[in-house]
């Protein structure tokens, strides 16, 4: 005879199995969604320092922390140094340095897990640690990038450290390794930019190192389209592109003979005629170099003047490009403002009355507003360098 | 020659009342494989056995660990250790107290034979941490518990275990094999299946099932590699004896998955040197409470 009640009982049992499993299919379904929200929040961040306040956001909607503390390793030395903090109390920051003395910080990368300290407040812990805080745990978050150690990020919570589960702290490791990539690629990606950088301040030093009385000439033009730039509020690209022009905006003097680019006199007009042709040289030279294109219409225009009468083609007004217009600006003060073969330095202030009275003439007026306004900047930056005037 | 699951069925008959893990390290296994499970949940079941509370404590205190500051409680050493950690380390002290003696028994010192687990244990973290295996903690149970088949072994015939050491040592060929011929099942068959029973972790119960000879199961697992080879490395440094007196190769296959050239063997025996006295507290195990 079967037994009803008993197969009855047996069937709801499977039911209420099912049921909690699928609790758990739900549970890590909405858990993977939000780990693959905030993974991707974090590899987003292009650069180095943003993917660092991001993660310290990030990990605030995964474990609700009081303060934060973010260190990176360097690997000189083998130590980890502070980098970023949140809401960190000068009560907290006594926590968190003792346990970087104590070497468990450095443990805690080593095991390259996500561990606990346990609250203050119990026996041996609380040594030397103010009545006020007790009751934090802290969570130590190793942060590796392919295994290696980058960082670790130290949060102080409320939540007593026995009630975190497996999966709350491998979240947090999980999340923490995806900033680990990101900031390893972010570094990458700066390595290179500053490769970039370094390989245009090179070239800008080529023709410095040949026209002696241009040193640092192309360095000050850059930084003084930089400011006229800010203060028109272009973006940050085009700052970008007025930097390097201004840095290789005479890069074409390479191509010019010697006994010309540095003649100790006037130039005769056929002289001068050769001397004209660097604009054009110095495009031929960044044409053949993609990642320097762009910078083409600023060296080739440079010495474009507003009213037409510049070379190499003669044009005027908005025709002139506005990266041309604002180095043409920039070169010429900067040229009347130190010596040449053919000068001697004027102040800055003269710079300034030439520049005004060219307005409309030589120079863009929009221009020539706008480094009116950038001038004692400009000013600044000139006695910044100390022996130079 | 791996033995069919049917020999090994037939064979396995023998030994009927195969010992059970203790209720409260069951316990502690079946919730550590639940994620859910926190380090208060954990403490209160091992809190339940006083004498295991101890043990594991004064293990987690050890220089193996290293943590700078003392655990006092068992909630602490989990969120500080891990969960596998500890659920390993209370394994491994019940594991012992059940399957350890400290009786010489005829040519097998259990006192040598443990030192023997703990150097392969100490040895298989080594090699697994070099090949950054997502768990070295498991690698230094599995190689702690590796041979858990041999005292079964002795346990349940132990003329017939110690006949096939002698062989051993007559023939100079790998005990495992004189296990086959004499008792119809090796060391590494009955530990698997004693894994299985106990509910071990897959990983564990694969790496003591595998570790004589990894290739015959054609997958490459950097655990069971890592037992082989540093079961091997640990008997031609004379650590220990597990009453084996086959040769010290290691397989090729397993080398390869490893990494271990002759200068990586090098490093790993100086590591090894290093390590084994920061683990000392593990050799400690049976003596004392």
């Amino acid at each position: 005879m079967d037994d009803p009640v008993g197969k009855i009982g047996e069937l709801e049992r499977h039911i209420d199995t099912l049921e909690q499993i699928n609790e758990g299919l739900r549970q890590s379904f909405e858990e993977l969604s939000q780990l693959y929200r905030l993974s991707e929040t974090i590899t987003s961040a292009l650069t180095f320092s943003r993917v660092l306040t991001l993660l310290l956001d990030v990990m605030r909607e995964v474990v609700e922390y009081d303060a934060g503390m973010l260190y990176l390793y360097e690997e000189r030395g083998g130590v980890l140094r502070p980098n970023l903090e949140k809401n960190v109390t000068p009560e907290l920051k006594v926590r968190f340095d003792a346990q970087a003395r104590e070497g468990t910080l450095l443990w805690a990368l080593r095991q390259g897990r996500t561990l606990v300290l346990p609250d203050s407040g119990q026996g041996s812990w609380t040594l030397g640690v103010p009545e006020e805080d007790a009751g934090h745990s802290f969570l130590l978050v190793p942060i590796l990038a392919r295994g290696k150690p980058v960082g670790l990020l130290n949060l102080a919570v409320s939540a007593g450290a026995g009630t975190f589960s497996q999966r709350d702290l491998s979240l947090l490791s999980i999340l923490a390794n995806q900033a680990g990539i990101s900031l390893e690629n972010a570094r990458l990606y700066e390595a290179v930019r500053q490769d970039y950088v370094d390989v245009i301040q090179a070239l800008a030093g080529t023709v410095d190192a040949r026209d002696h009385y241009t040193r640092e000439h192309s360095n000050r033009v850059s930084i003084y389209g930089v400011a006229i730039a800010r203060h028109l509020r272009l973006d940050e690209a085009f700052i970008e592109t007025v930097q390097f022009g201004g840095l290789l905006h005479d890069i074409g003097k390479i191509g010019i003979p010697d006994t010309i680019l540095n003649k100790p006199a006037r130039l005769t007009p056929e002289e001068f005629q050769v001397m004209k042709g660097h604009s054009a040289l110095g495009a031929g030279i960044l044409r053949r170099v993609e990642s320097l294109s762009h910078l083409v219409p600023l060296v080739l225009y440079h010495h474009e003047r507003f009213d037409g009468g510049g070379y190499p083609e003669g044009l005027a007004g908005k025709k002139i490009p506005l990266g041309a217009r604002i180095l043409n600006v920039a070169d010429s003060f900067e040229t009347i403002t130190s010596d040449r073969v053919y000068h001697k330095a004027r102040t800055l202030e003269e710079g300034l009355v030439e520049i005004r009275r060219c307005s409309g003439g030589q120079f863009d007026p929009e221009i020539v507003e706008a480094f009116e306004s950038v001038f004692e900047e400009v000013r600044a930056l000139r006695q910044a360098e100390g022996g130079h005037r | 020659m791996t033995l069919s699951q049917n020999d090994l069925q037939k064979a396995l008959t023998r030994y009927k009342d195969l010992p059970t893990l203790p209720d409260v390290v069951a316990r502690v296994l079946q919730i550590v494989s639940n994620p859910l499970t926190t380090a208060e949940d954990l403490n209160q079941i091992i809190s339940l056995d006083q004498a295991l509370t101890f043990k594991v404590l004064r293990l987690a205190n050890s220089a193996y660990y290293g943590f700078p500051k003392e655990i006092t409680t068992i909630t602490q050493a989990v969120t500080i250790l891990g969960f596998n950690t500890i659920r390993n380390l209370a394994l491994s002290v019940s594991v012992h107290k059940m399957m350890f003696s400290e009786r010489e028994r005829g040519l097998f010192s259990y006192r040598d034979f443990w030192k023997h687990c703990v150097a392969v244990g100490v040895c298989s973290r080594i090699l697994a941490r070099r090949v950054g295996y997502k768990s070295e903690e498991n690698a230094f149970t599995a190689g702690l518990l590796h041979d858990i088949g041999k005292s079964l072994l002795e346990r349940v015939d132990h003329l017939a275990f110690l006949s096939a050491i002698e062989a051993s040592r007559l023939d100079g060929k790998p005990l495992w094999i004189a296990e086959q011929e004499i008792l119809g099942v090796d060391h590494a068959a009955v530990g698997g299946r004693l894994a299985e029973i106990w509910n071990l972790p897959q990983d564990l119960r694969l790496a003591i099932e595998r570790q004589n000879q990894p290739s015959a199961y054609g997958v490459s697992d950097p655990l069971v590699a890592a037992v082989h080879a540093a079961n091997q490395i640990c008997r031609r440094e004379g650590l220990g004896m597990d009453g084996d007196f086959g040769g010290f190769e290691f397989e090729e296959s397993a080398g390869r998955l490893l990494d271990l050239d002759a200068r990586a063997l090098k490093d790993v025996s100086a590591e090894l040197g290093l390590q084994l006295k920061q683990a000392e507290e593990f050799l400690k195990f049976s003596r004392g409470s």
